[in-house]
This record gives C-alpha cells, structure tokens and sequence, in this order.
C-alpha cells in the first residue's frame, strides 16, 4: 500500500519501512529548543543528572532565544547567559534578536523538506509548509538530546484537499479556523495533517505557515505539506540547499479526507475562551475592541502585514486603539520596511514592533480588566495576554486592520 | 512495577477539549512553588478542593483532554495533591506525550463519562486493560495502552527510563 508524506519521511528516516500504527526509535534531524525557564536550564539539569557532559552530533542543534526579547530584569537575562553557556559550551548554534524560532529555523535552512525536526513545542509543526516534519515532543525533549533518538508511534494522517482560491478579504487564518469549525477541534487528534491540492498551489509560503503552525489546535501531532515551485523558490532565493520534492502515494491510507473550497471560506472569529470556538464574524460585528495584535508564530510575516497595510493605507486607527505589529523575524522586519509597508502602519497609528514572543504571552502590550483584543497569536485562553478578566478574539490581519479603524469588530470585505 | 490505580474520582471534566491551564488558573502557570500551586489548584471548580481530595484520587476527563497550551504547573499541583491517574475519552497528543514523560499514568477509555459518578471508587487493571467501578460494579475496556507509557510509568518518568533502556553502557 501507498504511504502519507509522514510515512514516507519516517520510512526514511529509519531505513526501513514504517507505516501508520509502528512504533520505533527514529533520529531527528535537527533538535531546536527556546529558553524559557524550565526549557533549556532543565535539559542541562537533566544531561546532568544523565551523568552526560556534552551533546554528540552538535551540528543537529539549534537553539533560539525568542521569549523574554529583549530582557527587561537582570533575572531574564540571567536566563538568557545560562543559555548561552550551555550552547557554547556544547557548541551548539545560538540564535538571538532574529525572531520567533519557528520561523527563524525555516529562513536559516535548518528545516528542510524530508527532515525531521523535534522541538518542546508543538508551534513547530510550522515548518510543514516546507515539507519538513516538526513535532512537539514535550518533556522527551531529554530522550532526543541524551540518545538522539525518540520513540514515536507513527500518526495517522488526515488530509485536507484544498480546492480554489481565497475570496478577497479571507486568509489562512480563516481557512485554518474553519477547518476547525468544519471537523472540530479533535478533528485530527492524534494524526498528522496534510494539505494538498491545487487549492494549496494557490497560497504563498506565509499563508502555508499560518495554516501548518496551528496543528494541535485540530488535536494534531503536526502538520505536513506537499512542496511545490514555491517551496523551491523559498529555497533558492535564500541561496539554501537541500531541496527535494515532498508528497504522499497515490494510494495512501487516510484515517480522513477532507476537502475544503477555499472560494467559500469567509472571515471568521474565534472567540474566547478557546481555540476550539470559531464562529462566523457577522455573529460578532460591532464588539467593542481595544487593542490589535498582529504577529506570533501563527501570523506576523510579510503577508499579514501586505493584508494590514492594504486596509489602513490612508486611513487612521481609532483613538485609543491600540494596534501592535510585531514581525515575526528581522528578516520579515527587514522586508516590510523595504516594501514601504512599516511607515504605512505607523502613519495609520500603529505600534511596529521588533521580533519577540512576548506580545503573544501578554509581557508586552497587556491587556487590563474588562479589556477585549483582537490578535493573530496562537491562544485566546483568558489570560494569555494580561489580565484573566480581558477578552481574547483570534481573527486574521485584515479583519486586525478593519476592526482598528472604528474600534469594533468589523468585516475587512467592506474594503475590497 | 506498574503503580496500583486505585481511587476516588476527585472531579470529572465533562468538557471536550479541555485546557488544563484552567486546573490553576493562566495567571498562575508561571508559579513555580508547589505550595502556592497546590492553594490555587481547583479554585475555580471547587473552593475546598484541596481539603477533599486524598492520595490515589483520580480526575476524569472527556475527548482531546489537555487542548490548546498544556502547561506542566496544573498537574504538577494535582500530582502534589495526591491525585494518581487521569482517565479520559481521549487525550490532545502533546499534553499525553508530556505528562506520560513526566511518568504520570494517563489512561484513554472511550466510555468513561457514561459510567462515573464523582467520588466513584476505580480501579485500573493494567494487565486486562480494564477499569473496575467499585460502586456500580461496571468493568469498563480501556484503549491499550502503549507499552512506552507503562515503562515511563513504571520507571517514575522520562530519565530513569532512559537510564534502565537506553542508556545502559553509561550506566555501568
Ligand atoms: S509566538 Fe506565541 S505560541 Fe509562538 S512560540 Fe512564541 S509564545 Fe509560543
């Protein structure tokens, strides 16, 4: 029988071949991890304890410093040097200052089709989009770093077969949320999403990021893509090898299909407490919103903000309302501003930002009591973002923009 | 040896795609002292939680418990507390890989909230893949459970089990 993409590039992996249901020891290609307090300062606690010294194969790792960016306490930096040390004593690459991770790992090569990458976090299924396989491994993070080699039981696969192309005024992130709404939020628990389709040739990389970013939010272990020309062209133009071309069988075995038109997605909200509520944004027109936050793993790259421009070019944020841009990388920083589209945005009254996690965790532009946000972050659990008491909507960029104009949740297609 | 699963249930989740955060409160997940972890544990659910429960107690859960950002504070505080398993329809797959990691028993059994009552004494046969109910004498068929999750049970979480299987040169 034919294989998914995850079977293939488990297969692969083990030299051998792997289907949906085997369980075995495969060997990640790349081991990433942030610091965070209990994230890196404990793996070193825990080699420790291991009676390990050092990491073997140190070319496998990558680490970022992407949370707490930049430190506002001596504690926080204090994290940050422990960080440090522990990858230059293990020589281990160290990134930091460049952005989210997530993200960073894919601009730097480090995420290549066929590959297999382990991270603590689940976000890391972002890098699907370039046909690479992320899975958030949790606490084995120490079994991937003691003997380079976890233990995993092939997911399933659900597939969603993308059809047409996106209405003007929708984006990926109301594909991906009515992709929840559609097969619900245990929809592909415990499998490992694929997208394909002519529908997916239609979306830029920015928006298969978005839409892989966000697996475990349908119960998945990860999210995979089949890669195309512009998969390629990613590659290219970053001068990076190690392109190779990613896509299931024929006659591969689905637990689910699921096809999706993407010419009848509309604009979505989800909205709070949970990732899980989405519901269409006519039911939730006119809520009265505070502050916007474009950016996080999910979104924050050069497409939302193209998005956000293309509303508030020439026009102005309400008083009061306050609109943070926070590009997910220098390198997407870089690229906004050159586009022009960074003084647009402050010209409209927004905030831009430099790259950080910390405005999707609320350690920077919090919320207060009573207050509603409209974001593009990950998580819209009360709390998240400040106060337990502050509302949390997840919408997409354009819907950000158009809702920051009049202070209220607002459809964006009234501008197209 | 594999722990013995027997318990009262101390709270049922009924809720699809419960958020564990919520255990402690999302303001409350960066606390790292036990002793301040486990008075905020439960707060929101039942205000004398803590003075009810009792070791060996257990939490039961509906589909896709652990959704979302499962953070280790909830059941570091419910562990604490004495709470010994989880047993749910189904589990979100990070927070079952991150908790069986830690070496805590989670348990899938699809018919579980038809078949409880709070305070319930259960018990898990982890040979038969069975749990007993005490009170109504219902034997109910778990998932099985996958043999990683009883050796990471067993060994009390991710490290000794890396020593005892994986490790076994440096352990020498
Ligand atoms: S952007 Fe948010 S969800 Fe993504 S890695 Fe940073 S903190 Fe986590």
């Amino acid at each position: 029988m034919g294989k998914t993409i995850v079977e293939k590039i488990l297969s692969k992996n083990l030299g051998r071949s792997v289907s949906a249901g085997d369980e075995a020891l495969f060997s990640p290609d790349i081991i990433t991890a942030y610091d965070y307090p209990g994230y890196i300062d404990k793996y070193e606690e825990q080699l420790r304890e291991l009676g390990i010294k050092r990491v073997t194969n140190r070319e496998k790792y990558i680490f970022f410093i992407d949370h707490f960016v930049p430190a506002s306490s001596a504690k926080e930096q204090e994290l940050h040097q422990g960080t440090r040390r522990f990858a230059r004593e293990n020589g281990i690459k160290l990134v930091e200052g460049k952005g989210i991770g997530h993200q960073v790992i894919m601009e730097m090569g480090y995420a290549r089709p066929n590959h297999f990458i382990v991270h603590f976090d689940g976000h890391i299924s972002t890098v699907g989009a370039l046909g690479s396989l992320g899975i958030g491994i949790r606490n084995s993070m120490i079994e991937a770093i003691a003997t380079e080699q976890v233990s995993l039981v092939v997911p399933g696969t659900v597939r969603i077969e993308l059809e047409g192309s996106l209405s003007p005024g929708v984006t990926a992130r109301d594909v991906f949320h009515t992709i929840v709404r559609q097969i619900g939020p245990a929809g592909a628990r415990a499998c490992i999403i694929e997208y394909g389709g002519k529908g997916l040739k239609s979306l830029d990389l920015d928006e298969r990021m978005t839409l892989c970013n966000q697996a475990m939010f349908l119960g998945g272990v990860s999210s995979i893509m089949e890669t195309d020309e512009r998969v390629y062209s990613f590659f290219k133009e970053r001068r990076l090898d190690g392109y190779e071309e990613v896509g299931p069988d024929p006659d591969a075995h689905y637990e689910k299909i699921i096809h999706l038109n993407l010419t009848e997605v509309e604009p979505v909200i989800v909205v709070p407490p949970s990732p899980a509520n989405t519901v269409s944004i006519t039911d939730v027109l006119g809520t009265p919103i505070h502050s916007g936050y474009i950016g996080s793993c999910a979104s924050g790259r050069v497409k939302d903000f193209e998005q956000a421009a293309s509303i508030l070019r020439g026009r102005k944020v309400i008083d009061g309302f306050r609109l943070n841009a926070v590009p997910t990388s220098t390198e997407i920083q870089a690229k906004i501003s050159e586009m022009g589209i960074t003084a647009q945005l402050i010209e409209a009254g927004a905030l831009v930002s430099f790259p950080s996690c910390d405005f999707c965790v609320g350690r920077l532009g919090a919320l207060a009591d009573g207050e509603s946000a409209l974001s593009t972050g990950t998580l819209n659990i009360p709390g998240r973002m400040g106060s337990t008491k502050a509302n949390i909507y997840t919408a997409s960029a354009y819907t950000i923009a158009a809702s920051a104009i009049y202070g209220k949740i607002t459809d964006p297609r009234e501008f197209f | 040896m594999l722990p013995v699963i027997k318990g009262r249930v101390a709270w049922i989740f009924p809720e699809p795609n419960f958020d564990i955060d919520l255990i402690v409160g999302v303001s409350n997940i960066k606390i790292k002292d036990v002793e301040v972890l486990k008075s905020v544990c439960m707060k929101d659910y039942d205000s004398s939680f803590i003075n009810k429960v009792q070791p060996g107690d257990l939490i039961i859960g509906g589909e896709n418990f652990g959704y979302g950002h499962p953070h280790y504070p909830a059941f570091i505080a419910l562990r604490a507390l004495g709470i010994s398993a989880v047993i749910a329809e189904s589990f979100a797959p990070g927070f079952y890989r991150g908790e069986t990691s830690n070496g805590f028993p989670l348990i899938e059994c699809p018919d579980i909230l038809n078949y409880v009552a709070r305070w319930d004494v259960l018990t898990l046969d982890w040979e038969q893949e069975r749990i007993n109910n005490e009170n109504s004498g219902v034997s109910l068929r778990c998932l099985p459970i996958p043999q990683k999750t009883k050796d990471l049970v067993k060994h009390g979480g991710i490290l000794n089990y890396l020593r005892a299987n994986r490790l076994s040169e440096s352990k020498s």
